[in-house]
């Protein structure tokens, strides 16, 4: 019996909670130390599948990746692939803050199939530190993700796919996801909440609020406060209460105690 | 010295013959089991060369198309076309220039090498001549050698098919003189006294002189070569002419045969023939495979590597379409060009059938250099960054695969460029941002129209404009990259959807209308 457990325990996909968040894995760090507290290893899985979760196009997606993008960019001579970006990242912005812009490689396949291809190519190429993509969410499968987890481990490549809030209820072989909302006390866009739908070595944690350096709402120095800015001051309404974005993190939060043995179940 | 010169004046013919060219034209686009189908070379409607299975099926050169068809209704047929033939042997001599650089056509079908030089080398005649047999095989022709030491000697016992046995001779030779000029003499010497006896042997119908002639020399009972060179040599030149004697005597050796030597072409460029027209593009594969083989074997000989090479599909009735295959980096891995080339094939459907498909490649440089790689940081483990680029770029296109870069300028839309990916290593100019304002991470190209209900501007619900206006004012030129209603100054504004995210928006001072610019994701 005894026996049987310690060979159980040599597996790699088993963790024991004892062990904590310690991991021989290579890890990168986030740019937020109490981003970093809670993920094994004390950062971004950077041989796995990294999920980001969320229905707002602006919430702060890209400068709560950018630190790591930036690092990244630096030290490997490898590409920082975007697959299928809704938008285009705007190089003068990238470069400020720091990533070396030379890395990155833009790519848009026609459908989705071609898609998951680039995606997995890119991920088990060895040629990509971090590949960044946008798949279809009516498309995607469990088995797709599978699929990359494998390319990105055996790639040694970063994988962060952009999904839907709705797919926190599924299951998924990620490493890691992060679930992404305003911040409702952050009216000036200067952070955001996250959540910890799931990580290794590690519960689902509360919402946690991640706050970037730039504030994106800083008067401009001068005299630029215009006639026109006064006028606009009109629709300038109080910041609303914090009601609808609260509530919707207070349900998934009451939902985690049930969800969390599935999600563990379900790791490879 | 004396010696010395003497031996190096000593030359060594290899013929390579090859009396079904014609025919292997087309079957060596087959796959071995798909040659096993009878087949036949016709010309004005006669079976002019066969393979073996239409052989074992009863066919006979010399047969009409008509007959032989009604023997075998299996049996395909390829028309021959000399001018592909002599394009062929061409090609055949190109890749024979590895053997020696002494190589000249014996039209219509057979090469002539000059391989004394080449003898050391090879380490002897006998692994020399495997080679060449061995390597001609996988080229998909079978070939007869002969070996003698003058040229037209070569030539008539290759025909005759009654060489001399290097592996023999082999036996004969000392390896222990190690000197060159040792070796070249013994195989030298080898050739010649076996030589001797084949030759004098030989019917006269394997020499290649005017049918007439050899029908008079039948008539008075010359059989063999033999005969005639018993005969005093005044007598046979006045009855048969001066020609024959010169013949006679670059034969034997009496008279110099010089051969020009032909110059290897600069280019790859190489054409398979299908028998029947190709209907689906499954059955290239193995066409696609041996060509790139030639290739890659053709490079390497010549330590060349190249980046970009050129399927010409040519179709019966809807003339040619062409596949480019491009790497970033110049190479010559057979398994990667392959992969590139069936992705780029499985990318255009609809092609018409093929009759023939050709591979050119022209752009060469030096293999082995230092590569101009992407990123120069040395002592990386990593793969090759170029392998994903070509990957992407045969299945995707080369559109859909690009890399961005910051420009200098202050206007959003001329502030980034996208350049094809790798160009960028060399770019290494990273403009200094003096961003006067914030700047989002998305762009939208070209600007989104928002509505704006009672002048205020909607996306996802009334927008909450926080931090503004900034001017910028878009030169006039380059304005007509843009849309009309986006000319002029504008004032941008950070503002805030009603879901929380944060967008940089824009409102145009000629006409008071609302664009959405960019997310700051």
């Amino acid at each position: 019996m005894t026996q049987s457990i310690e060979n159980l325990l040599q597996q790699r996909h088993l963790w024991r909670a004892t062990d904590g968040l310690h991991t021989e894995r290579g890890t990168l760090a986030t740019g937020f130390p109490q981003l970093d507290d809670l993920l094994a290893g004390g950062g971004w899985p950077t041989d796995g599948l990294t999920e980001i979760l969320g229905d707002v196009p602006g919430v702060g997606e890209l400068r709560l990746l950018l630190p790591a993008l930036a690092e990244l960019s630096q030290r490997r001579a490898r590409w920082i692939a975007w697959v299928a970006p809704p938008w285009l990242p705007y190089a003068p912005a990238l470069a400020a803050a720091g990533v070396d812009v030379r890395r990155v490689l833009l790519i848009h396949p026609k459908h989705h199939q071609d898609l998951l291809w680039a995606t997995e190519q890119a991920l088990k190429s060895g040629t990509c530190s971090a590949v960044l993509s946008w798949p279809d969410p009516r498309h995607l499968r469990h088995g797709d993700l599978r699929r990359l987890q494998l390319a990105a481990r055996e790639g040694d490549s970063w994988g962060v796919m952009f999904r839907p809030d709705t797919a926190a209820e599924q299951t998924s072989p990620a490493e890691l996801r992060l679930q992404l909302e305003p911040e409702p006390e952050c009216m000036d866009g200067s952070g955001l909440r996250l959540r910890v739908v799931k990580r290794r070595g590690g519960w689902p944690s509360e919402a946690l609020p991640i706050r970037f350096g730039d504030c994106l709402t800083r008067r401009l120095a001068g005299p630029e406060q215009t006639a026109a800015l006064r006028q606009l001051a009109l629709w300038q309404s109080p910041p609303p209460a914090p009601t609808q974005p609260a509530r919707t993190l207070r349900r998934s939060a009451a939902r985690l105690p049930r969800a969390t043995p599935i999600q563990r179940s379900a790791h490879p | 010295m004396q010696t010395r010169r003497h031996a190096k004046e000593r030359s060594l013919w290899f013929c390579l013959y090859l009396p079904r060219l014609g025919l292997e034209l087309f079957t060596r686009s087959l796959e071995d089991g798909a040659a096993a189908r009878p087949s036949a070379l016709v010309a004005q409607h006669r079976l002019v060369q066969i393979n073996a299975a239409a052989l074992a099926q009863g066919l006979r050169p010399g047969q009409s198309l008509a007959t032989a068809q009604s023997i075998c209704p299996d049996l395909a047929v390829g028309w021959r076309d000399p001018e592909r033939e002599a394009v062929a042997l061409r090609h055949l001599a190109d890749w024979a220039w590895r053997f020696t650089p002494q190589v000249s056509l014996a039209p219509p079908d057979a090469l002539l090498l000059e391989i004394a030089g080449s003898l050391r080398l090879f380490r002897g005649l006998d692994r020399l001549q495997q080679q060449i047999l061995a390597g001609i095989r996988e080229l998909g022709y079978s070939g007869l050698p002969g070996i003698a030491p003058t040229p037209l000697a070569a030539q008539a016992l290759a025909r005759a098919g009654c060489s001399p046995d290097p592996e023999r001779l082999a036996a004969e030779i000392e390896y222990d003189s190690t000197g060159e000029d040792r070796l070249r003499r013994a195989w030298c010497d080898a050739v010649a006294s076996s030589v001797r006896p084949l030759l004098a042997a030989l019917p006269l119908h394997h020499l290649e002189r005017p049918m007439a002639e050899q029908e008079r020399l039948a008539a008075m009972g010359f059989r063999t070569l033999a005969d005639l060179l018993r005969l005093p040599r005044n007598a046979l030149g006045r009855r048969f002419g001066r020609q024959l004697l010169e013949h006679l005597d670059r034969l034997t050796g009496r008279r110099p045969d010089p051969r020009e030597a032909l110059t290897p072409a600069p280019v790859f460029n190489t054409r398979l023939h299908f028998l029947e027209d190709v209907t689906h593009t499954g059955a290239l594969a193995f066409p696609m495979r041996r060509l790139i083989g030639e290739l890659t074997d053709w490079l390497r000989v010549r330590q060349l590597a190249s980046s970009r090479l050129d399927w010409i599909l040519s179709h019966p009735r809807h003339g040619e379409s062409i596949l480019e295959v491009r790497c970033a980096r110049a190479q010559r891995d057979p398994v990667r060009f392959l992969e590139l080339s069936r992705l780029q094939l499985e990318r255009s459907r609809g092609l018409p059938e093929v009759a023939t498909l050709a591979l050119r490649v022209e752009e060469l440089q030096a293999h082995g250099g230092q590569p101009d790689t992407l990123f120069p940081l040395p002592g990386e483990e990593d793969g090759d960054p170029a392998a994903l680029i070509d990957l992407l770029h045969a299945r995707l296109g080369r559109e859909a695969c690009r890399s961005i870069l910051p420009a200098d300028d202050h206007r959003p839309e001329w502030a980034w460029r996208l350049v094809p990916p790798g160009l960028s290593a060399r770019n290494t100019e990273a403009p200094e941002g003096c961003i006067p304002g914030p700047r989002p991470l998305w762009l939208l190209d070209p600007p989104q129209p928002l509505a704006s209900p009672g002048g205020r501007p909607h996306w996802h619900g009334a927008l909450i404009l926080q931090r503004g206006p900034e001017r910028l004012d878009l030169m006039p030129w380059g304005e007509e990259r843009l849309t009309e209603a986006c000319r002029g100054p504008r004032d941008y504004w950070v503002a805030q959807h009603p879901k929380g995210g944060h967008c940089w928006v824009f409102q145009t001072l000629t006409d008071q209308r609302w664009f959405l610019h960019g997310l700051f994701a």
